[in-house]
């Protein structure tokens, strides 16, 4: 019988070991046990030097001794970028340009009047269209996902005293300036249907908002009371999934080439 | 050990401190320095067992991350590229105290040797098991072993590492680390085997 050498107990002391022909000779074999057994006993005897006591200022003071002798640094341009992204306020402020840019979408989807002639050269303009009208459907797509998440978070929140939902909170306010861009826009176009939805969301947003940011038990259940009583997130996931579905219409299947523009008009 | 919900959140703040100081906010770089430092210093400790030495690591570790903070990328954890710049400082440190310590004794002074600390004086229940002989050899074989294989013994035995971590550390293929492992606890056991065997 080949026992097993020094490398392969090393390896099983530390859990190294993968070969299971080792444990089974370990199984079998009295005297490799024995010897792994010595070199555990070894090698638990070595234990790691005591730590001097560092103060929970120690951070702090590294930093006193350091900050000095750090360069200033040349940021390169994505790295730039990549912070602002980084901050939170920054997403606030993309938010409010997406939105300005979706509304503008809308409106123009909404009030484009068929007046305009093909020019011989250009691109046809139904080819812009479809790419507005894509850009604009998974924005509001994404905002009426994003409301269903919070609003089901909330519904879903054990009952408890000292509930904090003060996230949720930051995320109903984020949600209501594009819900209210949204909701004008719709009413504008005269769909009463989704104006209707992103109205009753709206108010609730509202709501949730302003509420204190750490809930009692009565006021869990009522916020629950009141997301549940106006089914809205059943209705937001009717509009979501017609919007899906009216995306899905305009995504092109690559499978076929592009179909021949056609101007939609409203 | 942190909560794993801890550990996320701290993940968090560390990727939108280095994106802050990889767009120049030299300030921004406080928050790893702190939120880091003790895990530093315990490593540095570890590896040098003297506390001067460990305190220098961690300043020298600290630098190198943050002068090269820009290669670093934002999918990786910071707390693993901090503790690799970290264990690979104080590679450094020990090689060079080696190499001092190499030429004081070709020009017979001895006194340049590193001073090695000895565990606490102030025992532990568990540490009056270990007789302050044992407590010697083990910090005069560590002392014994090359730079590397201390380091390899270090990561393996104390800090739990793995040795496909170690070999990524060190930046040495995986058969090199095990074999580092290997050499390093053979020169620990040869050293401290006779010893136990008189205390039984």
């Amino acid at each position: 019988m080949k026992h097993l050498n020094e490398d392969d107990l090393i390896l099983l002391h530390y859990r190294e070991n993968q070969s299971r022909n080792a444990d089974a000779h370990l199984r079998d074999c009295a005297t490799c046990r024995a010897n792994l057994q010595e070199l555990s006993r070894v090698l638990n005897a070595v234990q790691p030097p005591q730590l001097p006591d560092r103060s929970q200022l120690y951070g702090a003071e590294v930093w006193n001794r350091l900050r000095a002798t750090l360069p200033e640094r040349q940021p390169r341009w994505h790295q730039q970028m990549a912070a602002w992204w980084r901050q939170p306020r920054a997403w606030a402020a993309a938010s409010a340009v997406a939105v300005l840019v979706v509304a503008s979408f809308l409106a123009g989807h909404y009030w484009k009047t068929d007046t305009t002639t093909p020019i011989a050269g250009t691109p046809p303009p139904g080819a812009t269209e479809k790419g507005r009208d894509r850009v604009l459907l998974v924005a509001v797509g994404g905002h009426l996902e994003r409301s269903q998440m919070v609003l089901v978070e909330l519904a879903n929140t054990p009952d408890a005293d000292g509930v904090d939902i003060s996230q949720e909170q930051r995320r109903a306010q984020e949600l209501l300036s594009a819900n209210r861009l949204y909701r004008q826009t719709a009413t504008e176009a005269k769909d009463a249907n989704v104006a209707a939805v992103l109205d009753q969301l709206e108010r609730l947003l509202i709501d949730i908002a302003h509420r204190p940011a750490k809930l009692n038990k009565a006021d869990v259940e009522s916020l629950r009371r009141q997301i549940e009583s106006q089914g809205l997130v059943f209705k937001i996931r009717v509009v979501e999934s017609n919007v899906r579905n009216e995306l899905r219409k305009k995504s092109p299947d690559p499978r076929t080439p592009a179909a021949p523009p056609s101007r939609q008009t409203t | 050990m942190p909560s794993s919900g801890l550990i996320l959140e701290m993940e968090a703040n560390d990727g939108v401190a280095v994106a802050q100081v990889q767009a120049g906010d030299r300030e921004a770089f406080r928050g790893l320095v702190e939120r880091h430092s003790q895990t530093i210093f315990r490593v540095a400790f570890r590896m040098t067992a003297n506390e001067d030495d460990a305190e220098e690591v961690v300043q020298e570790a600290f630098l190198r991350a943050y002068r090269s903070i820009s290669r670093f990328e934002a999918r990786a954890n910071f707390g693993t590229w901090l503790y690799r710049i970290a264990v690979n400082c104080a590679l450094d440190l020990l090689e060079k105290r080696k190499h001092r310590q190499e030429q004081s004794i070709t020009h017979g002074d001895e006194d340049d040797a590193p001073e090695i600390q000895l565990a606490s004086t102030n025992p532990g229940p568990e540490r009056e098991v270990l007789s302050s002989e044992l407590q010697q050899r083990v910090a005069v074989a560590l002392r014994e072993l090359t730079p590397v294989e201390r380091i390899a013994f270090t990561m393996r035995h104390f800090e739990n590492r793995s040795i496909e971590e170690i070999g990524k550390t060190l930046n040495v293929r995986i058969g090199a680390a095990k074999n580092t492992v290997f050499r390093a606890v053979k020169k620990m056991r040869r050293a401290l085997e006779p010893a136990m065997r008189s205390a039984v």
